[in-house]
């Protein structure tokens, strides 16, 4: 590298340290936008996941983000899907979200004592699992009674025994939950449907199959043999996910079009302004000998080191930004995926290239002997 | 010196500078000739077309008509990148007011003329010592390190020299070096050039206004209004 580079950066410290903060901020801009839409897809189809259970039923047209729909079905549905030749069995949801203290709204799913048959293992970590009809034959509703997960409880700083209040009832938290499977909050089916006025009806229900190699099969026989409603085979989650966020593909690349953007405005802008400073400092050039391929590549070598700073530097704040982040919500997922490292890093590199052009080309046409009269 | 062969040479060589309504000609139709090894004052009043001869010589201005000969080649036939490569090979420029870089110590000034020759052209004519030699070589051994603004314009402008010569240039082109001097560091500026010449049979064409240049010069040639009022030869 020329020792001019080295120098002008060095030089210009103010300028340099400004144009790597710019490049940056678009790095971490970049790769904290992404990472938080790819963690929270991985985090939700991950927790579905981790039910256990094979194919996932919904009522015909509902998304599989779970709360943008308010569809449901009877529960009746639920025996008459365990009648299917190839089902094992079946677990009932009613699924709701509310605001536990200034968080982001979460899941709460209403489930009973055939949830675990579906596969599922919610894991007590403190306190004990909820009483459910079978355990406790009448005693859930006036209990109220709620598991929250040990990241919501964390983020919250919820206890066991604590109360809080949704739906107008206050409810005790009677266990804490490994995080990761399901929802956030587990109540028991029977009290949240009452609760909401939606007693007998569900949002989806698991179905777990007898033969885990027939669950494709199993699923397409679920949607023939019983109308109006839609199935998911549950290692399908992930993809069904992503394809019922419309758009999610244009907008990452309109994230990086506008990353892309501020790093090409911000190296041109810093460039402009130091060839127009260095007029003269070209003009010495030219007479040296420096070819015009010469001056550019001097120039957008500068652009090109201060750019890979500032994606060096962003990697930095995007890790530091994410561990802030998900320190202080506990919820939030922040997935910083290889790919998209790399991505972002080139992106930087390209804004700085492009905004470097220009300012490059035009300090190489310079007249010298006009730039040496310059002051 | 009259025998030796010319290395520099101008045929008829013009610049005329189109000023919207008004043309000016700086330089009207000069034919000179510099002999290898020989030091050359060039001398005129202010605006004579010293500065637009010395710059067409040195391909950073184009003439309008005319050709100027480097070792035989016309530069007027030659690309502009092709004017680089002479310019960068065969041409060192001192310019009145130094024109060092105030980002770089005296060293790095030096080996910028370098690292530009040594460009696309590996082989070149690198030396990494020679730097510093010439640094040493103009008595500045001892301040290799310190930037155009901790020297004074004499040292400054004995830097701009090593940096002409780095790359040993068959000529050097100087436009009033000592113009910003005073007497003492005028003194020893034109030391250096004198026993460059001497020690190296260095070709040097110098603007100058100071007699005392033009006493140390092999001849003068002298311009008025943008031609040769005396080439120094006698003719």
């Amino acid at each position: 590298m020329p020792s001019l580079v080295r120098a002008n950066i060095f030089q210009r410290k103010t300028r340099a340290a400004i144009t790597i903060l710019a490049v940056a901020i678009e790095v971490t801009a970049v790769l904290l936008i992404v990472g938080l839409t790819n963690g929270t897809l991985d985090e939700v189809s991950g927790r579905m996941q981790a039910v256990g259970a094979d194919v996932l039923v919904q009522p015909a047209g509902s998304s599989p983000i779970l709360g943008l729909g308010s569809l449901t079905v009877s529960d009746r549905y639920v025996d008459r899907l365990g009648e299917i030749d190839g089902v094992a069995a079946t677990a009932p949801i009613y699924h709701w979200t509310a605001k536990i203290g200034d968080g982001a709204p979460v899941n709460i799913w209403g489930i009973d004592e055939r949830f675990e048959q579906v596969g599922a293992s919610v894991e007590i970590l403190e306190g004990r699992n909820l009483r459910l009809a079978g355990d406790n034959p009448g005693g859930a509703t006036s209990e109220s009674q709620m598991i929250v997960d040990r990241r919501l409880a964390d983020a919250n700083g919820l206890r066991v025994g604590q109360q809080i209040r949704m739906l107008d009832t206050d409810w005790r938290i009677v266990g804490i939950a490994r995080a990761g499977v399901g929802a956030r909050i587990y109540v028991p089916l029977a009290v949240l449907q009452e609760l909401v006025g939606q007693a007998g009806r569900v949002h989806l229900i698991f179905v777990k199959a007898e033969r885990l190699e027939e669950v494709g099969e199993l699923a397409s026989r679920i949607e023939a043999e019983v109308p109006g409603i839609e199935t998911t085979a549950i290692e399908e989650y992930s993809q069904a996910l992503v394809q019922s966020i419309g758009g999610l593909n244009s907008f990452r690349v309109a994230i990086a079009g506008i990353a892309v953007s501020l790093s090409f405005l911000v190296i041109l802008l810093a460039m402009y302004t130091s060839i127009i400073e260095r007029t003269r400092e070209i003009g010495i050039l030219k007479a040296l000998g420096g070819s015009k391929v010469y001056i550019v590549l001097t120039i957008m070598q500068e652009s090109m080191l201060l750019s890979a700073l500032g994606v060096i530097g962003g990697y930095g704040l995007a890790r530091l930004s994410a561990w802030i982040l998900t320190s202080s919500y506990p919820t939030l997922a922040i997935e910083l995926t290889w790919d998209w490292t790399i991505y972002a890093g080139m992106l930087g590199l390209v804004g700085g290239i492009l905004g470097s052009f220009y300012p490059a080309v035009r300090a190489a046409r310079q007249d010298p002997v006009r730039a040496l009269r310059d002051e | 010196m009259s025998d030796a062969p010319a290395v520099l040479q101008t045929v008829a060589l013009r610049k005329e500078y189109d000023l919207g309504k008004v043309k000016v000609e700086a330089v009207k139709g000069i034919d000179i000739d510099v002999r290898q090894g020989e030091f050359v004052a060039l001398m005129g009043p202010s605006g004579c077309g010293k500065s637009t001869l010395l710059y067409m010589l040195g391909g950073m201005v184009a003439p309008s008509s005319g050709q100027v000969f480097i070792d035989g080649k016309d530069l007027t036939e030659m690309s502009d990148a092709q004017r680089t490569v002479v310019r960068r090979d065969k041409i060192g420029f001192v310019f009145q007011r130094f024109n060092l870089f105030p980002t770089l110590s005296a060293l790095d000034n030096v080996k910028l003329a370098q690292e530009i020759q040594r460009w696309r052209n590996p082989i070149g004519r690198g030396d990494p010592d020679r730097a510093q030699r010439l640094l040493e070589r103009v008595g500045l051994a001892r301040k290799i390190g310190r930037r155009p603004y901790e020297l004074s314009t004499g040292e400054q402008q004995r830097v701009a020299i090593a940096r002409a010569l780095v790359n040993r240039p068959e000529i050097l082109l100087a436009d009033e070096p000592t113009g910003n001097l005073d007497t003492k560091n005028s003194e020893h500026v034109l030391g250096v050039f004198t026993s460059l010449n001497e020690e190296f049979g260095q070709t040097m064409m110098v603007i100058t206004h100071n007699p005392a240049v033009a006493e140390r010069a092999h001849r003068t040639i002298r311009m008025l209004d943008g031609s040769v009022i005396d080439d120094g030869t006698g003719r």
